[in-house]
């Protein structure tokens, strides 16, 4: 009989469903996606200009400059401020790449996605101007990686080393993620019904026209887009929580996310911020789903 | 062991299912807001006083602090807010120009932002580094994001307080801004004279209005200048702000005057 592998925490009863096990294969492809853009987050928008321009001596960091972030009554933190400004950040990113590469291969991720959380909030709190939303999204992905079981399938160090499949796992990560998400969406949505520019329908055509955060010019693009873009956006952003409990529309809903996040991306000057949101997708894959169903349906 | 660590885990589960809802709706519920020390940040708290109930009040900051550290501690502070509620018209980029003297003759070095088009009709750029750098800079040019010459017929005294207001916020980052560039200066023009002043700018290029193609004039507005070259004084701050009403650069007290 299949048994779910790895710690299944402990819910009040009303809770049990948050913990329903899934496919390891889910939260496994989720670790390879989050190892693969931490990799990327740290060598393309990190290591071309960290030391000397981002971080360390004279930089825009400073030091110092970002001080009254780690006063009290905050308790924000950085391992820079108790590393050599010379080449604490050098070290860290080095390090940063080897949790990045051991996340993506599986080898001991609880320990890489401490580690990596670590430094992705101490790069974050040291230069704060740098970074957007989406690096509080990388903290919080790293974050439940640390207690998430991730190694049960697709990894070089795999445990537990046999089982019968398919091999199960607590689903929480996966259930504490699409809170997030549907939350980020609606909170989104929320505060742009504020702005009498989305009713307008004009936002899209300055977000497009703008030449800061637009990466491509986009004089051919008639206003009536934009303006179906700006309702489309408003409504699907308003509306996600209610998509998602619609059997129907919920996976729709979800591919108009990606296809969003894939294109912004490219589009918008917002670093990795997309690359981290798909992210949130990636236990949302339907891996061995059948099997999942039948062997939950056998264990009932 | 096993049962220790199946309770650790679903208090943590538990932690996050009751922190990240309320994390983004207690920003409805106004509550006092400390005084804001520091670099420029963004918050989307309502500020004010949800009741006149003091147990209640004192309840919710209570809370709101709990939820404030914890989102510090974790780094998963809640601010959705993408292009919202507002998005400015126009597009800002910082210029920062380098004054030099030698004997009788001032050079003037000018250092525009890698991100702004030469061609600002037809233009492309692929994701990069640049990213970085360009949130850095759109923090310093924001404050004129919605700077028109009607809006500044309006309200002048309150644009004059503002520009005030950020350069003294953003005193250190815009120091540190200065430093690097004077940095780069050194290195792209070994044994130059040190720089006498550095002044940064804001470029603001409006988009075209709905449905055309056509962009108003653009219009570059100083906005802080640092002078290397004179002695620090305790009693004011070392960048200078641009006086929109005299149109030229003043001191800032270090000790920021009481608002009427």
């Amino acid at each position: 009989m299949t048994t779910v592998v790895g710690t299944v925490p402990r819910l009040p009863g009303f809770l049990q469903w948050v913990a329903a096990p899934i496919a390891a294969e889910r939260l496994a492809a989720w670790r390879i996606g989050v190892g693969l853009v931490l990799l990327l987050d740290a060598i393309l928008f990190y290591c071309p200009m960290l030391r000397g321009q981002l971080y360390g001596p004279t930089s825009l960091e400073g030091p110092g400059v970002f001080a009254e972030r780690f006063a009290a009554p905050h308790w924000n933190w950085s391992l820079l401020n108790w590393l050599p400004v010379e080449w604490g950040a050098t070290v860290l990113v080095s390090v940063w790449i080897v949790c990045a590469s051991l996340l993506l291969i599986g080898w001991r991720p609880n320990v890489a996605a401490a580690v990596a959380w670590a430094i992705s909030l101490s790069f974050y709190n040291s230069n704060f101007y740098l970074h957007n939303s989406g690096d509080r999204l990388r903290h919080f992905v790293l974050l439940l990686l640390i207690f998430a079981k991730t190694d049960a399938a697709w990894a070089w160090r795999r445990r537990p080393r046999e089982g019968a499949w398919p091999v199960l796992v607590s689903g929480w990560p996966m259930r504490v993620m699409l809170l997030q998400m549907a939350l980020m969406y609606l909170m989104n949505g929320v505060y742009k019904l504020q702005g009498r520019i989305w009713w307008e329908g004009s936002v899209m055509w300055y977000v497009n026209h703008d030449l800061a955060w637009a990466r491509w010019s986009s004089t051919w693009m008639p206003y009536w887009v934009t303006a179906a873009l700006t309702w489309f956006a408003l409504v699907w952003e308003v509306g996600f929580p209610v998509w998602l409990t619609l059997p129907r529309l919920r996976t729709i809903a979800l591919l108009i996310g990606v296809a969003f996040h894939v294109f912004t991306f490219f589009h918008l000057e917002i670093a990795a911020f997309p690359l981290w949101a798909l992210c949130l997708y990636l236990p949302l894959l339907p891996i061995r789903e059948a099997a999942t169903r039948r062997v939950s349906g056998e264990e009932r | 062991m096993a049962n220790w660590r199946a309770r650790a885990l679903g208090l943590f589960v538990l932690l996050q299912l009751v922190y990240l809802p309320l994390a983004n709706f207690i920003q409805f519920v106004p509550r006092p807001m400390p005084e804001a020390t520091g670099e420029f940040d963004m918050h989307m708290q309502r500020e004010g006083t949800t009741t006149s109930i003091v147990p209640i009040q004192n309840a919710i900051n209570a809370v709101s602090d709990v939820i404030d550290r914890y989102g510090e501690l974790t780094g998963q502070a809640q601010a959705w807010s993408l292009f919202a509620p507002d998005f400015p018209k126009q597009s800002v980029f910082p210029v920062l120009e380098v004054y030099q003297a030698e004997g009788f003759v001032t050079t003037q070095t000018t250092y525009g932002s890698k991100l702004r088009p030469k061609d600002l009709n037809h233009y492309f750029r692929w994701p990069s580094p640049l990213s970085r750098f360009a949130s850095y800079d759109y923090l310093h040019a924001v404050i004129y994001a919605n700077f028109t010459p009607e809006s500044y017929a309006e309200h002048p005294r309150e644009w004059r307080q503002a520009v005030f207001d950020r350069v003294r916020q953003q005193q250190k980052s815009i120091m540190a801004s200065f430093q690097l560039t004077a940095k780069f200066q050194r290195e792209v023009a070994p044994g130059s004279p040190p720089p006498t002043s550095l002044v940064l700018s804001i470029e603001i290029i409006p988009s075209p209005p709905p449905g055309s193609n056509e962009r108003p004039a653009s219009r570059v507005v100083p906005l802080a200048r640092w002078q290397p070259g004179v002695a620090d004084d305790p009693a004011w701050l070392p960048i200078e702000a641009w006086d929109l009403e005299t149109r030229q650069f003043v001191r800032l007290p270090r000790e920021p005057e009481p608002r009427p």
